[in-house]
């Protein structure tokens, strides 16, 4: 035999795929009925075996034909009944298929492949099933050494008729019991061994082919071109030798053997199909849809089972039918049969010359399948561009300014829906992944002994063939992954009160132009702290790397190559290879990943992938004079930092440079340094392009940066830094202050790491075709691909991620070091926030002074002249009663109010009565930063002093000067309070010293005693020492090391401690502050600085304990 | 199948396989040296110059090219040979070649005429050609006044390990 290799075999090979992919899905299918046989279902994959066993013995593929059978002997026992299909028969039947998927795979190469195992695991599934008919099997493999000899076994059915006494004859009967014709069975085998299917049909002269104008003998004549006619109930003779008027006196009946297929049988005939019936290896008839032709299910028959070594050699049977003149279909049959030699022949020497066998691989999938009416309209498409290329070329001609802007327009609107269309085609389901993994996730659930449920949902989700193609191993690595390391087994689900069965969910949408996959499992999920903790035990990260990374980063960690947590290195997975691998291939397609678990609930991986990869978005970016592109979904924004805030905004950490953004800190990459090539800037004054010569973005560093003290600055740049921090702070901005400095970014992320990227030029967003770079650029790595842009010259597309490695930035060292920078960032944002509003306002001219705005009522403009003296004291007629006026040179050594008509009255609330401070504008609110020295220039009235706006400020106490004042008003609440005898002692955290004194001293008064903490683990270590002395907490909110916040937690958590109030005094003011301290557990929420407020909530709680 | 298989193997210097017949080359010159190909490898020559350069490509890259939709990697013949870089100026050509499926531009100082030679009188290469290695060469055609080396393209753009 011989392989042809041609069109033919494409197509098969095709069919054959496709049947395969069927295959494996109904098998499954089978295995889950189990005994509950839906014959339907097996008669499917029956057919789609024989289907592919026919082709194979044409083509001549003996090995395909061999498994092929093997498994329809099988499959032939399942449907009738004799044979229920266990997991493990499927198995072996699913081994099978995947070894024809491996055979299909080399075609041309599969008759040397050794099938030897598949074909004896498929042999002992069918003796091992019926042992009863051992000798069944027997005969076989008898009949395998000697096809001739080869005897059908005696069929218990009555349709196979039984053979003639001589062995070699039997009688074909119709369904309908009508007897057809007699065969000679060794004219039939070789038939059957050739793949050919061979049919029983039965035509009216009459009806059939005189009423539609064809001749007996052109049917004869169109029936030898197409196969071999094995018997009829006529005198049979080659059609050359009949008249054109012959016909035969009763309906032709004949015996009729092709290559053609069930389905296109009555392309030639073209008769009802009933009187068509198809003869299958166990010699009975079959209707042409596959179903048996008689109401009895009949026993398969195990027909002389060809061997392939032994095939080449048959010989072409003499034909003995019960025809007078068996000669010519003789002929015809050894015409077919010579061919065989020659084929060989020319296989042989095809072989001898290629040298290298593999180059003849077929390639499988060289071919898609669209629908027609796609095509339609891409015809459509097509013809509408030609009719306005032609009014283009027309208006051109004629110089039609306006035509040519029509037809311009008309064209692009063509060109868009033509792409759209051509991408169509391009489109396959998602489902073409996703229907291999109930087999994946079957076949490892056994062989792991877990019990898994998979859910599979989106199959209609539709992506480029190219991305299909290329997401299958990552998602089957995922997969796996979710089997074996995330779903536990069996026992140890039911023992945490899972459900045994464990679920692996798939599921595929479209999401905001991209296709997000998701791949989730309720297993045991992935404890980033592990990971973790691998990671710095594998060196690939350093411990304080791990403090500060959040849990999901963490997780993320196992995206790090060469990392592996499964504890047991099993065949499936952990070989430490593996995510990593499933990361490069994901960014590869300009795809994300992202896992997100919960330890004991489950793992979810989420992937986003683009449509297509053929035209994809992409940001043009110009650097060194040359434009580059950098694909859409890698963009996450784009910075432009204006010159004067360079030195401000950007930082360098080691020796790479970050930028500040939002709170958090991008390692930043040039382009220029990272390719090699000059970044150029356009000149402000002759606007003529320069080459950019600096070395570093930030030439001025802020000694802000914590990274700064330990890493020791080069000599310049220190002297450079002297400069700045000394006279001449102008000089070094002044120097960058033109715009063409200004830094472009173009802030990129590659899923796991962000990083900004330093270009020239920023241009526009434009869709770009993406074509490959040629071989000797494949090194290299910073390039993804090239796009021809508007003007017609190439511009070349960034692999972003790859920039990346090539700048130095691995993915931990990015996060961490904007982590760490992170942090510092941090600390800013808390003193920023640690502040206080104010009211800034004078009594003197040249004397400023502030005090906390929130104690402030209003402030109303009043005239000197308004104001009565009654009783020793300054009043104002207000609102219908008089408010008490005071100013603070009153009680402070301060100067004296300025005398001036207009005055400000500043209405405050002390001791539950409004009281008026005299003072003068110009006032102003502001939120400063409390850095208080509440020692030089403190005195009675005034808690300290502050730069607000470069002057010195005195911040008033608005308390003490009232009580200086009015003393009477405090007697009421003046009772200290005892608790059992004691003064209750209060244990209060406070970060800024300022406060600490001033808190404490109000508080002490009040008779309590004060335990002072600067912060919250001094607060929790005097707590824990103290504890029984302390009966209420104050504590600030914004903290280093421990915040307000994690200390309430602490002590409501704590069942010692639980009981103590816990009073906030913060200057966080916001609602979202407000309900964490509650949820924290905070008793009182209090906005610094209302003492009345702060001492009447002890009061409170204490006479509540 | 068969025809990709022939192009893609370069091949070997054989002088039986190829001791008769004549070939047609498409000379030019690289420097001054004086080289022939194939002309049935050669796609088209153009004087098309506006490249787009491939930082940290390698040297003998000059850049890349549009030629009709297609990206074309336009390689300096001189410093692929191992000879100094062609200088690009009015007498410049970019030979375009097919080669594994992939069309490479090769640049040359200038094109000379189309030569007959007979393979009869092509010689095996010696080692070293004016400075270049010999297993670039699938021969020297002596003309009259002037040897030709023939190029073996395939062999010039093969992959570098």
């Amino acid at each position: 035999m011989t392989i042809q290799n041609d069109e033919t075999l494409q197509m098969y090979l095709e069919e054959s795929l496709e049947h395969l992919a069927g295959i494996e899905t109904d098998l499954l299918a089978i295995e889950e009925n189990g005994a509950n046989i839906d014959e339907a279902l097996v008669n499917k994959v029956y057919r789609a075996a024989h289907s592919i066993k026919g082709g194979a013995g044409f083509m001549g593929l003996t090995n395909i034909k061999d498994l092929t059978h093997e498994m329809e002997n099988i499959l032939g026992k399942i449907r009738s009944r004799e044979m229920i299909p266990t997991p493990d028969i499927i198995n072996v039947l699913l081994k099978a298929a995947d070894a024809l998927k491996a055979l299909m795979k080399d075609i041309l190469n599969s008759n040397d492949i050794d099938i030897s195992e598949h074909v004896r695991a498929l042999k002992a599934v069918l003796e091992a099933s019926a042992a009863p008919k051992a000798k069944a099997a027997g005969n076989e493999e008898a009949a395998s050494k000697k096809p001739k000899a080869a005897k059908p076994k005696k069929a218990p059915a009555a349709t196979p008729p039984a053979p003639s006494a001589a062995g070699e004859n039997f009688s074909l009967e119709f369904p309908n019991g009508q007897s057809a014709l007699t065969v000679n069975l060794k004219t039939l085998t070789p038939m059957f061994q050739q793949g050919k299917c061979v049919y029983l049909v039965k035509m009216e002269v009459g009806a059939h082919i005189q009423d539609k104008g064809k001749s007996c003998k052109g049917v004869l004549e169109e029936m030898e071109q197409t196969g071999i006619i094995l018997g009829a109930n006529f005198d049979l003779r080659p059609s050359a030798e009949l008249d054109a008027g012959w016909a035969p006196e009763s309906p032709m009946v004949f015996l009729f053997a092709t290559i053609l297929k069930p389905a296109d049988i009555n392309v030639l005939f073209e008769i009802g199909e009933k009187l068509i019936f198809e003869l299958r290896t166990d010699l009975s008839l079959y209707r042409l849809n596959g179903d048996p032709a008689t109401a009895e299910a009949s026993m398969p028959f195990e027909a002389s089972s060809p061997s392939p070594a032994l095939l080449p050699e048959a010989e072409p049977e003499r034909i003995a039918l019960d025809a007078d003149d068996p000669e010519p279909i003789a002929e015809i049959a050894a015409q077919d049969q010579e061919l065989t030699p020659e084929m060989a022949c020319a296989a042989l020497i095809s072989s001898e010359t290629g040298a290298d066998r593999k180059a003849t691989k077929l390639e499988a999938e060289t071919s898609l399948r669209v629908h027609v009416s796609l095509l339609d309209q891409l015809m459509t498409l097509a013809g509408e561009l030609v009719l306005s290329r032609n009014q283009l070329l027309q208006s051109m001609g004629s110089n039609d300014k306006r035509g040519s802007e029509v037809a311009g327009q008309r064209i692009d609107l063509i060109t868009s829906e033509l792409q759209e269309a051509i991408m169509l085609t391009r489109m396959q389901s998602i489902g073409n992944v996703f229907n291999k993994f109930p087999r994946v996730v079957r076949d490892l659930a056994r062989t792991l002994g877990k019990q898994v449920e998979l859910t599979l949902e989106g199959k209609d989700v539709e992506l480029d063939k190219t991305i299909i193609e290329a997401i299958g191993d990552p998602l089957t690595h995922l997969v796996r992954n979710a089997v074996d390391h995330g779903i536990e087994p069996p026992d140890v689900r039911k023992r945490m009160g899972k459900n045994p069965v464990g679920k692996i969910f798939l599921k595929a949408y479209h999401e905001a132009g991209q296709v997000n996959i998701e791949i989730s499992d309720d297993g045991k999920g992935l404890d980033g702290n592990k990971i973790a903790a691998k990671a710095v035990e594998k060196g690939r990260i350093t411990e304080e790397q791990a403090k500060i990374m959040s849990i999901r980063e963490k997780t993320n960690l196992i995206f790090l190559p060469g990392f592996s947590t499964a504890e047991k290195v099993t065949d499936v997975s952990g070989r430490g290879v593996g995510m990593d691998v499933v990361k490069t291939n994901l960014d590869q397609l300009g795809g994300l990943i992202d896992i997100d678990s919960e330890p004991g609930r489950g793992t979810t991986i989420r992937i986003k992938l683009p449509l297509t990869l053929a035209i994809i978005p992409c940001q043009i970016v110009v650097t060194g004079g040359e434009r580059y592109a950098i694909p859409q979904v890698n963009l996450e924004e784009l910075l432009r930092i204006p010159a004067e805030q360079v030195s401000k905004r950007i930082e360098r950490v080691g020796n790479a440079d970050v930028v500040r953004l939002r709170g958090n800190l991008l390692p930043l990459i040039r382009l220029a340094e990272i390719i090699g090539v000059e970044s150029q800037y356009a000149h402000p004054e002759s606007g003529e392009t320069r080459s950019d010569r600096r070395k570093a973005i930030a030439d001025r560093r802020s000694k802000k940066s914590p990274m700064i003290s330990s890493q020791a600055p080069e000599a310049d740049d220190a002297q450079e830094e002297k400069l700045d921090e000394g006279k001449y702070p102008q000089r070094s901005e002044g120097r960058r202050y033109h715009a063409a400095s200004a830094l472009n970014v173009v802030v990129v992320s590659t899923g796991t790491m962000k990083y900004g990227l330093v270009v020239d030029v920023l241009h526009d967003s434009e869709e770009i075709v993406v074509k490959p770079l040629g071989r000797d650029l494949k090194k290299c790595k910073g390039y993804a691909g090239a796009t021809i842009m508007g003007d017609g010259r190439v511009a070349l597309i960034l692999d972003v991620a790859n920039l990346a490695q090539m700048g130095g930035l691995s993915t931990v060292e990015g996060t961490a070091r904007a982590a760490e920078v992170a942090e510092s960032e941090r600390e800013a944002v808390r003193a920023s926030r640690d502040k206080q509003s104010l009211l800034v306002f004078r009594s003197a001219e040249n004397e400023q002074f502030a005090a906390p705005l929130s104690l402030v009522e209003r402030i109303e403009k009043i005239k000197r002249d308004d104001i009565e003296i009654v009783g020793g004291k300054r009043v104002i007629k207000y609102r219908g009663g008089s408010l008490p006026l005071f100013s603070i040179d009153q009680v402070a050594t301060v100067q004296p109010l300025a005398d001036q008509n207009n005055l400000l009255v500043i209405v405050f609330v002390v001791a539950g009565r409004e009281i008026g401070l005299l003072a003068i504008g110009p006032v102003d609110a502001l939120e400063a930063n409390l850095n208080i020295d509440g020692t030089t220039l403190r005195q009675t009235g005034i808690m300290g002093s502050t730069i607000i706006n470069e002057h010195t400020t005195l911040l008033v106490d608005i308390v003490e000067l009232v009580e200086t004042l009015n003393p009477q008003w405090f007697k009421a609440s003046g009772k200290p309070k005892k608790v059992g005898g004691k003064a209750a002692t209060i244990l209060f955290a406070e970060d800024s010293s300022f406060f600490r004194n001033q808190v404490k001293a109000s508080m002490e008064k009040e008779g309590f005693t004060v335990l002072e903490a600067e912060d919250g683990i001094i607060a929790w270590d005097l707590l824990q020492e103290k504890a029984e002395q302390i009966s209420l907490v104050v504590t600030d909110i914004e903290m280093p090391k421990m915040d307000g916040f994690a200390l309430t937690r602490k002590i409501k958590e704590s069942p010692t401690y639980a009981h103590l109030p816990v009073i906030a005094l913060t200057t966080l003011a916001g609602e979202e502050d407000i309900l964490r301290g509650k949820a924290a557990g905070i008793d009182d929420y209090q906005i610094k600085l209302d003492r009345e407020k702060l001492i009447k909530s002890i009061h409170g709680f204490l006479k509540a304990a | 199948m068969a025809e990709k298989k022939g192009t893609r193997k370069p091949q070997a210097w054989n002088p039986h396989q190829q001791a008769t017949g004549t070939v047609e080359l498409a000379t030019f010159y690289v420097g001054n040296a004086l080289c022939g190909m194939d002309i049935l490898k050669v796609q088209e020559i153009n004087k098309l110059m506006e490249m787009t350069k491939v930082p940290q490509a390698p040297d003998y890259v000059m850049g890349i090219l549009n030629l009709r939709g297609q990206i074309v990697t336009i390689i300096d013949l001189g410093k692929k040979l191992g000879l100094t870089s062609v200088e690009v100026n009015d007498s410049s050509r970019n030979i375009i070649v097919n080669s594994d499926n992939e069309y490479i531009g090769l640049l040359v100082s200038r094109i000379g005429d189309v030569v007959e030679a007979e393979w009869e009188k092509v010689e095996r290469p010696p080692a070293n050609i004016g400075g270049v290695q010999g297993v670039f060469f699938k021969g020297v055609f002596k003309m009259q006044d002037r040897l030709i080396g023939i190029l073996d393209a395939d062999r010039v753009l093969a992959e570098e390990n």
